[in-house]
């Protein structure tokens, strides 16, 4: 019999880093998912110049490791802007910045798979640019994206785990803590690999589902 | 003549003393004015201190409830909090940013137990409570190492010493060992790069002396240099071990360390109620 006490012996601890790896994976999926409907939308509406500024941040951040840019912010952002933040809302700053540039280029390409004769008929029709945005484009395209939206919400919880280098106490950085006390490397791995698994997989798996019932909806 | 203005002599430099005893007298708060950091602590009514847990200087608590660290750098660290009046907030950091967050303003005092080193000397001002030296351990049915007896032996072609990256014997190992690999890698949260040497991916790796007979007990198969016993009085990089804190603030760094020598006992003490609780 496996001797869990590792693991048992320290489950509020381990908990509370479980609550903030959550914490972080959430609220890095509300502002990158803000961040790049807003960027999505403006790159494919708001005409040549904010496409090419937009493009900028887009193309900067798919060009930048993620951890890098989580380094950055921890600790030459505090000295540029001249105001400290602590690791955690570093790390939300970070992944949200980093996500936020992936959803963009998500957001976007669904939003230009939308024939452009349905955006035509709905302004024959006499609906404004915006109705027609909001009542014809947008709600096929939302469904189109899910499947990618979905796959970067895993992401984003995955990731959450590089924000450990910059010490936010989440679920990876704790567990190593736990192995430096107890060295019980394969037992208090194998159990984060779990825990990943069992956060992640209902999201993948849950997103899938969602899209096939609402697939046919997007078809245009 | 002579006499009376040797008499007001005596007068204004009592009075000189008077006065600067009473802007600061040793372990007493520092005056507004006098130290910056202490302004800006007492102003957010927080001080920010950056830890990583570390036996037995500042073992982490994970049991979920309680303090979030004991050992005498919290014992200390509380203490500064208590006399400044203010609430003591951790920063979490890593080995690799636990001296570069001072420079970034993000912490007033790294409470990570850390080695006096000439380089870190460079960088920031320590108040030393604690000492340490090195011990280098490795699986005890490795060919490479278990017939060999001394630290001096370990230098040879063929053997890898790993070790964390921003911890002292990134600097020293190269000093002392001629012959060796070295091999850098992220701390891992361990006292010492224990997985490296499970894996095989290392022969040997250093540890403080004082977490050796921890890791003995806990992790069965290993050998140490020197050999056995001999660790605990090792003299590899022996250093001090203290906390530290920017180097431009050197009033804040007094005060500090005035403290410090007020409450000695109590840290020693501390410490070895963490060794002897292992």
């Amino acid at each position: 019999m496996p001797d869990f006490s590792p693991i048992l012996t320290r489950w509020q601890f381990l908990l509370s880093a479980l609550s903030v790896t959550i914490y972080i994976s959430l609220l890095s999926i509300a502002f990158g998912f803000l961040i790049g409907i807003v960027v999505g939308a403006l790159r494919t509406y708001g005409g040549r110049v904010v496409d090419s500024v937009l493009g900028f941040y887009v193309d900067t951040m798919r060009s930048l490791p993620q951890l890098v840019v989580l380094v950055w912010t921890f600790f030459a952002f505090p000295l540029i802007v001249g105001f400290s933040m602590s690791s955690t809302t570093a790390g939300i700053i970070g992944l949200s910045a980093h996500l936020g540039a992936y959803v963009a280029e998500t957001v976007r390409a669904g939003l230009t798979s939308v024939r452009r004769g349905q955006m035509q008929a709905a302004l024959a029709l006499g609906m404004s640019r915006l109705e027609a945005i909001h009542k014809i484009v947008l709600p096929q395209a939302l469904i189109r994206m899910m499947p990618a939206l979905g796959s970067l919400c895993t992401y984003a919880i995955k990731d959450s785990a590089i924000a450990s280098v910059i010490a936010v106490p989440e679920l990876l950085r704790q567990s190593q803590i736990v192995v430096g006390q107890t060295y019980r490397y394969q037992l208090v791995y194998t159990t984060l690999m779990i825990v990943y698994f069992l956060i992640c997989y209902p999201v993948a798996r849950g997103v899938d589902r969602l899209y096939r019932r609402v697939a046919h909806l997007g078809s245009s | 003549m002579r006499l009376s203005n040797l008499i007001k002599g005596a007068a204004a430099c009592g009075l000189a003393a008077v006065v600067a005893a009473s802007a600061w007298a040793g372990s007493d708060v520092p005056a507004p004015g006098q130290s910056p950091t202490i302004d800006k602590i007492k102003e957010r009514g927080v001080l920010h201190a950056a830890a990583i847990g570390e036996f037995p200087w500042l073992p982490e608590n994970t049991t979920g409830s309680g303090d979030q660290f004991s050992g005498p750098a919290w014992v200390l660290a509380n203490e500064y909090a208590k006399r400044l009046g203010v609430k003591l907030e951790i920063i979490p950091v890593s080995h690799e940013t636990k001296i570069p967050i001072l420079a970034s303003g993000q912490a007033d005092i790294s409470i990570a137990p850390l080695s006096v080193t000439p380089k870190r000397l460079e960088v920031a001002n320590f108040i030393v409570y604690s000492k340490s030296s090195l011990c280098f351990f490795g699986l005890a049915d490795n060919p490479k190492i278990k017939d060999l007896k001394s630290v001096d032996d370990l230098d040879r072609d063929g053997i890898t010493m790993a070790y964390f990256t921003g911890t002292p014997p990134e600097t020293w190992a190269p000093t002392r060992f001629k012959k060796l690999t070295l091999k850098g890698v992220t701390g891992s949260g361990a006292n010492a790069p224990v997985e490296e040497i499970m894996s095989k991916r290392a022969d040997i790796a250093p540890i403080d002396n004082s977490a050796w007979p921890n890791l003995s007990k806990q992790v069965p198969g290993l050998m140490v240099f020197p050999l056995g016993d001999s660790c605990l009085q090792s003299n590899e990089m022996a250093t001090d071990v203290g906390m530290a804190v920017d180097k431009a603030d050197t009033v804040f760094h007094a005060w500090l360390q005035a403290v410090y020598e007020e409450v000695k006992d109590k840290v020693t003490a501390e410490e070895l109620r963490v060794l002897k609780g292992g």
